[in-house]
């Protein structure tokens, strides 16, 4: 995962479109297995622990995916059993079954890019496109746990001089909503004061410009390269319906060949290269260890 | 040379009925250390901001600021001016501004801009339109220079208070300031914060050479360092020079400032107006014998003769302070809030920041706890106003458990809370409101004469057609703490009063409170201000692992910490044993001193 992180920022951003846009605009089992293997693979490499909560709500967005399909699409050929004199199709079912799997899959991706960019890179590439824009994130993320917590200090404040402990559920609301408009003045009046420390230190001033931390290297061309070069083959084999596949009436898939036996390695080589790359580190790491 | 000139400044805010600024006319030297002193609203912060013309308000200015456009230049060039007659000069260009003077204002939150440490040490060269490769030069020295790599990567709202007022320093002097301006820059910060602050402060005047026009009020540490004073009260500048200077006109006008001057130079005055200290040690006319540090003070000490009788007594070692202790333990049964054997954590996994915490708060007394910083002061508090629920332990209230009290009855007429930020009690959009609001509540009190003794008590009559946010931190915490007494509370708890506060200030919110206790109020005050504590607690505490530990007296407690102590305490220890205020050594020298 370090390899990743090392590098420039447009080298994951790279990756997780190429893996994300081709799994969902190929609808292939295959490619979604791809994903979601890899995807797994780098979780479970990086010791990155699921709370069971989240693994539940994964496990169960797919079961209903599932099982919610065949009531609005009723296109197989193989009913299972009649709903309401509708048939519930196996074809049905197994597309549910895809498409649930695909939606886990992109939700662990998201999961992944937060280990492959850290997290004051998140943003970076805004501030060379959009500089205002990037400048405007940086300063609500400075402000959202401020106020939290001034949030937290008010109410405490305020419940300490009574206001909230008062029987009546209607009065407390409505002392929440004067603390709430009290926060509002406070934002206000913080807004103020920012705006001048902004000010104090030359904001308005002609020619801004916006510090770059990361630098394009050489390896990083040399990165994207081989994302790119990866996805281009996948792209031709999707493109030239080699790895097609329709589900209605009858599950028909495109007959196997070179080219698609090389879009699916291809594919699925990019969706192990976090994997692989931490277990080369991890490798390398207990190498040195060794030595030392 | 000069590096700045302020000229017959006067200044008018819209609708005040008087002048803010009177022809002020000052200059500060290159390389100098100034200090602006003076009470609270005496204009300190408007010619700061005046002079940092970002920020100067609206209002009606007249004379002028000039600023020396480069250094070791012959010229001057206007920053602000509305004179007839004078002569043309160019005007500081508005990079030169942003780029040469900097400023640090008091609170340290509210000037951060950015939400990495990396990111805000950047802003202001990315406004200057800096290459990327220049910033990261500047960015890198001003880490080194404060010692910040270990927090460089860090969110901007993880730090403390004395890290984030580092960082607004940094941020400002990555910009190569030639003058650094300063609005009470460690008002926020408790005492170690602040002395680390100054240190830093000291180096960039030290060794970057970079010009430092200071606004304080608090004069116990920054004194000596000074190379420049200006006193101003009411938006006149009375006098300006070395601190010898200020000293001398402040005992000779008597003015409220003295009291906010260095212990030593206090206890200095106090035996100068009399025969103790002689023509050896200092005269009028021998300046540098001024004492304004702890050592000064030690030395002048040594060098006085002993008070009568003080030999003798050096077996027994008399503690000031003995005879309440003992006033309080006969009245050991009447504990009104107690707290035994308490534990709180924040979460599960993390460690307790109350373990065992016991302690015993009596009817008329004023307890003040204190502590480093991050020892948990603030958490105790609340657990003690049953805001946290501690997870092992009981708060009792007059014998009842805390958990006991009906909604509706535990804030009132038992206990209040003045928080931090006085400013959080006020919901409304003035503070009449506010506190009309909070004394209608108590249906049985004629409220609105009630409302209005309290506030001739407080003195804020002046102040309740204001908005919150636009009265002065010492009104603003005498306001708040009207509204807190709305509810008659029998147990009043305090958190950090007397931060940012005058001495002024500081002397009315002591009597007030002593007012209470003597009405049968128990007060709690959390405070980082020892000296404060060791003038007008009945009993002290210390807060520290968790544990209240070493509760006594203030004279004994502060006599038997060595380092947490009162700077009169470190000036006396093994000279005038015994002694935690300038009051303690001015009594032994009773008979010889005139009272």
């Amino acid at each position: 995962m370090d390899t990743f992180r090392r590098r420039h920022p447009l080298v994951p951003l790279t990756l997780l479109l190429s893996v994300l846009l081709l799994v969902m605009f190929a609808q292939t089992p295959t490619l979604t297995v791809s994903a979601f293997l890899g995807a797994v693979l780098f979780l479970c490499v990086t010791k990155t622990k699921l709370s069971v909560k989240t693994v539940l709500c994964y496990l169960l967005l797919w079961v209903l995916v599932a099982v919610t399909n065949p009531l609005f699409s009723t296109g197989g050929a193989t009913p299972i059993v009649f709903v309401n004199g509708r048939p519930y199709t196996k074809e049905a079912l197994l597309y549910g079954i895809h498409l649930g799997a695909m939606l886990i899959a992109v939700l662990l991706w998201f999961r992944c890019d937060r280990l492959l960019v850290p997290e004051e890179n998140r943003f970076y590439l805004f501030g060379g496109i959009a500089p205002k824009l990037a400048l405007l994130i940086t300063t609500v993320l400075r402000f959202v746990p401020l106020l939290r917590r001034r949030a937290g200090e008010m109410r405490a404040a305020q419940t300490a001089v009574g206001v909230y402990d008062d029987p009546d559920w209607i009065h407390r609301t409505k002392s929440s909503m004067t603390t709430m408009s009290a926060l509002t003045t406070w934002s206000l009046e913080h807004a103020i004061d920012a705006g001048a420390a902004m000010k104090a230190r030359g904001y308005g001033l002609p020619g801004r410009t916006t510090y770059r931390t990361c630098r394009f290297r050489a390896m990083d061309g040399v990165c994207i390269t081989v994302i790119l070069a990866l996805t281009a083959v996948t792209v031709v084999a999707l493109a030239t319906g080699r790895l097609d596949i329709s589900y209605y009436p009858n599950i028909i898939t495109a007959p196997a060949d070179t080219l698609s036996r090389c879009g699916v390695t291809a594919y699925a080589v990019l969706c192990l290269l976090p994997f692989l790359t931490s277990v080369k580190e991890a490798i390398r790491w207990s190498f040195y260890r060794s030595k030392m | 040379m000069e590096l700045l000139s302020v000229e017959n400044v006067t200044f008018r805010y819209p609708n005040a009925a008087s002048d803010a600024l009177r022809d002020v006319s000052f200059s500060v030297s290159e390389g100098q250390w100034a200090i602006l002193c003076g009470l609270s609203g005496c204009g300190k912060s408007t010619l700061l901001r005046l002079i940092k013309r970002e920020l100067a308000p609206y209002g009606k200015f007249s004379g002028r600021i000039l600023f020396r456009q480069q250094a070791g230049s012959d010229s001057f060039a206007v920053l602000s001016e509305n004179v007839s007659g004078a002569p043309a000069l160019p005007r500081v260009s508005d990079r030169e501004s942003a780029e040469s003077i900097g400023i640090v204002m008091q609170d340290p939150e509210s000037q951060i801009v950015t939400d990495t440490v990396w990111h805000e040490l950047a802003f202001g060269l990315e406004n200057l339109g800096l290459p990327s490769e220049t910033i990261r030069r500047r960015v890198a020295e001003m880490a080194a220079f404060f010692g910040m790599e270990s927090w460089y990567h860090r969110k901007t709202y993880e730090l403390s208070g004395g890290q984030k007022q580092l960082l607004n320093l940094a941020s400002t002097l990555a910009m190569n300031p030639r003058l650094l301006l300063l609005d009470e820059p460690t008002a926020q910060l408790d005492p170690i914060a602040a002395a680390d602050f100054r240190n830093v402060l000291q180096r960039v005047n030290r060794e970057l050479g970079v010009t430092i026009l200071m606004a304080e009020h608090r004069l116990e540490s920054v004194l000596p360092l000074a190379d420049r004073i200006f006193l101003m009260d009411r938006g006149a500048i009375l006098q300006s020079g070395d601190a010898a200077g200020l000293v001398k006109y402040l005992s000779e006008t008597s003015h409220a400032m003295t009291a906010a001057l260095p212990t030593a130079t206090r206890v200095y005055l106090a035996l100068a107006g009399s025969s103790v200290v002689s023509g050896e040690t200092t005269t009028a006319g021998d300046d540098a014998g001024i004492p304004l540090t702890v050592r000064d003070g030690r030395a002048m000490l040594r060098s006085i003769p002993c008070p009568a009788g003080e030999k003798q007594k050096d077996g027994e070692h008399r503690i000031p302070g003995e005879e309440t202790a003992k006033a309080f333990s006969a009245k050991e049964s009447a504990a009104v809030l107690s707290s035994k054997n308490v534990r709180f954590r924040y979460d599960r996994n993390l460690p307790d920041v109350l373990a065992e915490a016991s302690l015993s708060l009596r009817a008329g007394e004023h307890y003040c706890l204190l502590g480093g910083n991050g020892s948990g002061k603030t958490t105790f508090l609340a657990v003690l106003a049953g805001l946290l629920k501690p997870y092992a332990g009981a708060v009792h209230l007059f014998d009842k458990k805390m958990s006991a009290y009906a909604p509706g009855t535990l804030y009132r007429n038992n206990l209040a809370l003045l928080p931090q930020q006085p400013r959080d009690v006020f919901t409304e959009k003035t503070i009449r409101e506010d506190l009309e609001k909070a004394f209608l509540r108590d249906a049985e009190s004629e409220s609105s004469n009630t409302m209005n003794a309290l506030c001739e008590r407080l003195g804020i009559t002046g102040i309740l057609d204001s908005h919150p946010y636009d009265v002065s931190g010492g009104e603003l915490q005498k306001a708040a703490l009207a509204k807190v007494l709305a509810s008659r509370p029998k147990v009043l708890l305090l958190d950090e009063p007397t931060k940012g506060i005058d001495v002024r200030g500081k002397q009315e919110l002591a009597d007030i409170l002593s007012e209470l206790t003597r009405e049968g109020t128990a007060v709690l005050t959390v405070t980082h201000d020892a000296e404060w504590a060791a003038e007008h607690a009945d009993r002290c505490g210390l807060l520290f692992d968790g544990q209240v530990i070493s509760e006594d007296a203030p004279g004994a407690f502060f006599d038997g910490n060595a380092y947490y102590s009162t700077a009169a305490n470190r000036m006396t220890r093994g000279i005038l044993p015994g002694c935690v205020t300038v009051d303690d050594i001015l009594n032994r020298y009773r008979g010889e001193v005139p009272q």
